[in-house]
């Protein structure tokens, strides 16, 4: 059985290549403001390794669509026969740049396409469309109705009317704003234009879904392996034989906060790909938020935690550790262990928060000495990453692909993004965090585990 | 491993330009698609490609090479487009089959690796054997050394068994069991001690020896320099890729020590006894070498040393060879098989166990290289995920947005104006007030075109403007729909039939309640000027009248 087919199809300028873009979620689409961008059909097929599951064919809107009517109606042979004089019109016009935009969107229909006629319901209904909705009505292919809502206006009632004298279903769908539930909810709306096509549209959805959860993991395992990576970050310069140079401790701090800086842009930049928005960088200024410097005061007021947080969770990480010794006494020692524990870790965490990296000077195999800046050691710094990982992945996981203006974050949104993280996250975090620190690294497993923690924050709404 | 990239040369076979490839490609963008060409290439980073279908023969690769050079690999592959790395890995994954994690990796790697230059890992790889050569032969000089020592004879009095057996077999069991307090990682209260033997580990030495002159990047050094406290894969290798060095000093020392006695034996006369200033009796020596022999006693009585011959082998310096029995040369002999035995049993052997346990350990801490890098997990990830594509096959044909008008309209706006309200614009009855409104000037005529119209329709009232006498006219059109070509062909048609010399001017109608924003302007601007006609220009009226919606005569 062939892939059920789709030609999203309408007026110039209503949003079919939005509709596209956000199904297919390919910011490649060219989406414009000015009318007619879209010059000729183009096909998106969902494939799944390989096998395509369905198609989705942006078409260029009609342009002459009175025109095209006028001639079916002067060519009409009765109902059974009017398939064949709109595949009559196409054939006769296919040459003729006149027809050129026409012939473009009828052409996928004839080939065995469902028809997505989409009109703007946030301008107000015009006859104009009906000649467009009577040449569709031609055709004789299964037909559905999208009511995009581009503007702020509210004519969806209005269209609604007038839809339903066309379509069996007509549906509001907003392109710009669709989350991914509302998209895969309208793929499988579409199996209604054709029982036939019910099932692999189902598959599709199913696989999407599927897709979406790897995508939620795979970028979990990119800010894993961000935090990872700059928790145990070092630079070294060797010390020159003539003793130590003072400016060499700075020229090393800052290449140290070079090398984070281009580790996190990295996997930004994987994040993005991983959502299909590989061009987000290119075209656009990121939000403010995440521009800012990193190490700046106001980057860990903003993503960090703040420092009751802080304290708590170094509180519960102690407390933790001392529970340990409780337990190796029976309970004889009446939580003592647990509460000195709470403490030295509340204590340890707030006085360590100003110290951005350790610098040593090491001993080299076989002589010299060599200055080592790093690892940075600042408790709130992974929450700080952590932070503002989280709120660019959901950023890109929110964004839409017809969307081409750039990020937009709230500024009233409030301090310590990480606060949100609920405790028992932190806590697991917290361990593994320091860790990293005490031991240069993690085992697989412990990744995992930090994996699958971020993972549950990857997605929470902004 | 950021650093290890640069260190792994491109193939340009697979990684250069189309030229070097000898086969067809396309270069443009798919959407996220990587464009597949002839010969079933996909677009890499960089513009190159990998040879799928026809795999270029390359030279087997040892784990270890393949543990550095892959991540190295996909650290430089991270520049590859995500999609393109999806698709390229999925196919392979369908050709590499099944297997664990490491079998696919380096399944996968061979399709698409097919360099022959020295990559990095084949570099270090053979650093490394010549660091395990170069241990070996240090251990064995140091073997040949001291067994040439313990062995030592020179006639004057026999060779001390007990000494013997303390240079070859106690102070090696020391040194092997210090070596497995190193085994657990971190041992709480051991710290310090830990880190002093792993210090004087000869394979720390040969680690530093290593990193610094095998030029290794500072990421790969870590794989040389073994921390206690590190667990993760990396430390495991380095603390078995230490501890295999070490015995395979070890190793070289206990062979070498073997074959010298054994040579020394064969090739001189040599003469065993023991002595100690401890007061001990023959009969406890004799009870000690029981134990020490016990393992070969059943299979090779002889190199046992009986009662008797610890009785007579017992000498004190200071009484010379006097004190020994009468035929004791050649009785004092017989500790010869004893003494080789025991080096072989309590020197050797444990030795070549515990390198066997290093050499399997790490193996599997080389294959917990490959497995545990993140990039390698995201390659299997990669691999066994299945390839959802969602994106089109073909590039974007855009058609560009034509440009902005630039002449200054030659505006005719006095008097009255007949007028064609477009689409349904405004309501036709209302048109006077509108047109007075928005741009200042009175109706003589007004009809309804375009929209819902027939195209006979249209015509008449074409028909109906020519007919209604000279003067400009105005043709008021919805702002916030988009001027289909439809629309151009009714103005030429106007055109065609009132003459060249009437203004015709377009006036965009705000949305009842809304605003004509300037991207509507635009595209009304563009529209008209693509008629190309010097007396068809867009009027945007006056600015205070441009909202619609609003009462013709309302302020």
């Amino acid at each position: 059985m062939s892939a059920p087919r789709f030609a999203i199809v309408g007026h110039p300028n209503k949003g079919k290549s939005s509709i596209v873009a956000t199904l297919a979620e390919d910011d490649s689409v060219a989406i414009s403001s000015e009318p007619g961008t879209t010059r000729s059909a183009r096909t998106y097929p969902m494939r799944l390794d390989g096998v395509v599951l369905y198609e989705l064919t942006d078409t260029p809107g009609f342009q002459r669509a009175r025109e095209v009517l006028a001639w079916l109606v002067a060519h009409d042979r009765g109902a059974g026969a009017r398939t064949a004089v709109v595949r009559e019109f196409v054939e006769q016009h296919s040459r003729e740049d006149r027809f050129h935009d026409e012939c473009e969107l009828l052409r996928p229909i004839l080939d065995g396409a469902g028809i997505l006629y989409v009109v703007d319901g946030s301008r107000p209904y015009g006859g104009e469309y009906e000649p467009e909705m009577e040449v569709l009505r031609w055709t004789g292919r299964p037909r559905m109705a999208l009511i995009n809502l581009i503007g702020s206006g509210d004519h969806v009632d209005e269209w609604r009317a007038a839809l339903s004298q066309y379509f069996s279903i007509v549906r509001v769908f907003d392109a710009m704003r669709a989350d991914f539930s509302r998209r895969i909810e309208l793929l499988r709306a579409f199996g209604a234009l054709d029982e036939t096509w019910a099932a692999q549209l189902n598959d599709a959805a199913t696989a999407l879904e599927r897709d979406r959860d790897r995508r939620r993991v795979r970028t979990a395992t990119e800010i894993a392996d961000l935090l990872i990576a700059v928790l145990t970050a070092t630079e070294s310069t060797k010390l020159p034989d003539d003793g130590p140079d003072p400016t060499l401790e700075e020229a090393t701090r800052a290449r140290l906060r070079r090398t984070v800086g281009a580790r996190e842009h990295a996997a930004r930049r994987a994040v993005q790909e991983i959502y299909h928005h590989d061009g987000l960088d290119a075209n656009e200024a990121t939000a403010a938020f995440l521009d800012e410097d990193l190490f700046s005061e106001r980057s860990f007021s903003v993503f960090g935690l703040s420092s009751s947080q802080l304290a708590l969770t170094g509180a519960a990480s102690g407390a933790v550790a001392g529970g340990v010794v409780d337990a190796l006494f029976g309970g004889t020692s009446l939580f003592l262990g647990a509460g000195i524990g709470a403490l030295i870790g509340a204590a340890g965490t707030l006085l360590g928060s100003d110290r951005l990296a350790k610098v040593e000077v090491l001993g080299q195999p076989l002589g010299g000495f060599a200055l080592e800046v790093g690892p940075i050691t600042d408790p709130n710094f992974p929450w700080v990453m952590l932070g503002r990982a989280l709120l660019h992945a959901r950023l890109v996981a929110e964004r839409n692909h017809a969307r081409r203006e750039g990020f937009v974050i709230d500024a009233g949104r409030g301090e310590h993004f990480a606060d949100s993280i609920d405790a028992s996250a932190r806590r697991t975090l917290d361990g593994l965090f320091r860790k990293l620190r005490s031991d240069g690294g993690i085992e697989a497993t412990e990744r995992t585990r930090m994996i699958d923690t971020i993972s549950s924050w990857v997605e929470r709404p902004t | 491993m950021a650093d290890t990239a640069r260190h792994l040369r491109r193939d340009p076979r697979r990684r250069g330009d189309a030229d070097h490839t000898g086969t067809e490609t396309t270069h443009g963008t798919c959407g996220r698609r990587p464009c597949r060409s002839r010969g079933g290439n996909y677009a890499v980073a960089g513009g190159g490609h990998y040879d799928d279908p026809m795999p270029l023969p390359r030279p087997s690769t040892t784990l270890f090479e393949d543990a550095i050079d892959i991540p190295s690999w996909l650290e430089h592959d991270r520049a590859t487009p995500f999609a393109t790395r999806v698709h390229r890995d999925r196919d392979i994954a369908a050709k590499v089959g099944g297997g664990d994690g490491v079998a696919l990796a380096r399944g996968w790697w061979s399709h698409v690796f097919h360099g022959t230059e020295r990559t990095l890992g084949a570099r270090l790889q053979r650093t490394r054997l010549l660091v395990g050569a170069a241990m070996l032969g240090l251990g064995m000089v140091a073997g040949v050394a001291v067994a040439g020592a313990a062995f030592h004879y020179d006639g004057s009095r026999p060779i001390n068994v007990v000494t013997l057996l303390a240079a070859l077999v106690v102070v090696q069991a020391t040194f092997l069991l210090l070596s497995l307090l190193l085994l657990p990682g971190r041992v709480p209260g051991l710290r310090a001690l830990q880190d002093l033997l792993t210090s004087l580990n000869p394979g720390t030495f040969a680690a530093a020896l290593f990193r610094r002159f095998g030029n290794v990047p500072r990421d790969v050094a870590q794989l040389f320099g073994w921390h206690p406290a590190r667990a993760v894969a990396s430390g495991r290798f380095a603390k078995w890729q230490i501890l295999a060095w070490a015995q395979t000093a070890a190793l070289g020392f206990n062979v070498a020590a073997i074959v010298t006695a054994i040579s020394l034996i064969a090739f001189t006369d040599l003469a065993f006894g023991w002595s100690t200033t401890l007061t001990v009796d023959p009969q406890r020596v004799h009870r000690i070498a029981a134990v020490i022999a016990w393992p070969w006693h059943a299979w090779l009585p002889s190199a046992v040393p009986d009662l008797a011959l610890v009785e007579r082998s017992q000498f004190f310096r200071l009484d010379g060879t006097r004190a020994l029995d009468v035929g004791a040369s050649r009785a004092l002999a017989g500790w010869w098989s004893f003494a080789v035995l025991a080096v072989v049993t309590y020197g050797l052997l444990p030795r070549f166990i515990f390198f066997a346990i290093c050499v399997v350990r790490l193996r599997a801490a080389t294959r917990a290289l490959l497995t545990d890098d993140a990039r390698v997990a995201a390659l299997l990830d990669r691999m066994a995920a299945p390839a959802v594509e969602t994106a089109a096959d073909a590039p974007e044909d855009a058609r560009p947005a034509s440009p902005l008008p630039n002449s200054a309209p030659h505006r005719e706006l006095v008097g009255s104006a007949r007028v064609i309200v477009w689409s349904g614009a405004v309501d036709p009855a209302q048109a006077d007030a509108h047109a007075r409104r928005a741009l200042g000037i009175g109706v003589r005529i007004a009809v309804d075109a375009g929209g819902g119209n027939t195209l006979d329709a249209d015509a008449r009232a074409i028909d109906s403007i020519a007919d209604g006498g000279a003067g400009p006219i105005v043709v008021f059109t919805r702002a916030w729909e988009p001027p289909l070509l439809e629309f151009g062909d009714f103005v030429a048609a106007l055109r065609a039939r009132v003459g060249p010399d009437a203004s015709i001017i377009v006036t965009p109608i705000a949305e009842a309640g809304g605003a004509i924003d300037d991207s509507q302007l635009k595209t009304w601007a563009r529209a008209v000027g693509r008629i190309a006609d010097p007396r068809v220009y867009l009027e945007q009226g006056n600015p205070d009248t441009r909202r619609g919606g609003s009462a013709p005569g309302a302020a």
